[in-house]
C-alpha cells in the first residue's frame, strides 16, 4: 500500500519527477481525453511491469533495452488497435501521443529501475502506484484547462460509442474574462503544470520543515 | 561478453520478437488492422 501512495504522492510522475510531459502537454485540453490517457499509461504500465518483472532473469543485460522496448511496443499497438476499433474518436483525439507512449520516460524508466531487479508483486504494485498518480495529474491538469480555457467539463463524449450516452456540463456562461482560450495551448498547459509544481514544492518544503 | 552470454541475448530477442509479431497478427486478423 505503501509503494502505491508513494507513486501518487512523493513520486508523482508529473508533479514531482517531471517526466511523461510531452503527453501531458498535448492531450490534457479535456477532461476525457486526459483520463483516457492517464488509462492507456496505467494499463500499458501494469502489463509491461509484470512481463518485464517475470522475464527479469532470462534478459542479459547487454539486450535489456530492446527487448523491454520491443514488449511495450507490442503492448501499445495491441491497445491502438483495440482503441482503433471500439473508440475511433477517441483515437483520433489522441493522435501521435498514443504510439508514442512505447518511449514515455515514465514506463520506460520503471521499466528498467523497478521491473528489471523487483519481484512481479512489487512491480505491480509500483504500477499501479505510478500509473494512478500519472492519470490523477492528467485529470487535475485537464479539468482546469478545459473549466477555464473552454468553460466546459467533458467526462463522457468519444466514449459514447461505447457508453451510449454523452455527458458534458458548461460550468459558467462566457462572460469578458472567461474563457481564458490561451490554456488551451501547450504554453497554457506549461503555465499550469509549473503552478501547481510551484505549489507541490512548497506544501513539500514546508512538511520537511515542520519535521526537522 | 562471453560467447554463452550472446547466445541467450539473441535467442532471448528472438523469442521475444516472434512472440510480439505473432501476437500483433492474431490482434489484426480478429480485431482489424489501423488504416
Amino acid at each position: 500500500m505503501k509503494t502505491i501512495w508513494n507513486g501518487i504522492t512523493k513520486e508523482n510522475a508529473v508533479f514531482s519527477l517531471l517526466l511523461g510531459l510531452c503527453s501531458t502537454l498535448a492531450v490534457t485540453t479535456t477532461f476525457e481525453s486526459s483520463y483516457m490517457m492517464g488509462v492507456c499509461v496505467l494499463v500499458v504500465l501494469i502489463l509491461s511491469n509484470t512481463i518485464i518483472s517475470i522475464i527479469r532473469k532470462l534478459v542479459p543485460d547487454s539486450v535489456q533495452i530492446p527487448t523491454f522496448v520491443l514488449i511495450i511496443g507490442t503492448i501499445v499497438t495491441l491497445l491502438e488497435i483495440i482503441l482503433y476499433r471500439y473508440v475511433p474518436n477517441l483515437y483520433s483525439s489522441f493522435g501521435i501521443y498514443l504510439p508514442l507512449i512505447v518511449v514515455n520516460c515514465i514506463v520506460l524508466g520503471r521499466a528498467l529501475n523497478v521491473a528489471s531487479k523487483e519481484k512481479p508483486t512489487k512491480s505491480i504494485l509500483d504500477a499501479i502506484g505510478i500509473g494512478v498518480g500519472f492519470t490523477v495529474a492528467l485529470m487535475v491538469i485537464g479539468a482546469i484547462r478545459e473549466i477555464i480555457g473552454n468553460n466546459t467539463i467533458t467526462i463522457i463524449k468519444s466514449l459514447s460509442s461505447v457508453t451510449g450516452n454523452r455527458l458534458m456540463y458548461r460550468v459558467f456562461e462566457p462572460n469578458e474574462m472567461f474563457p481564458i482560450s490561451f490554456l488551451l495551448t501547450p504554453a497554457g498547459a506549461f503555465f499550469i503544470i509549473g503552478l501547481i509544481f510551484t505549489i507541490v514544492q512548497y506544501l513539500k518544503g514546508r512538511k520537511k520543515h515542520e519535521s526537522d | 561478453m562471453k560467447r554463452n552470454e550472446k547466445i541467450q541475448a539473441v535467442i532471448v530477442l528472438t523469442i521475444t520478437a516472434f512472440i510480439s509479431v505473432t501476437l500483433l497478427y492474431l490482434a489484426t486478423n480478429y480485431i482489424g488492422g489501423i488504416k
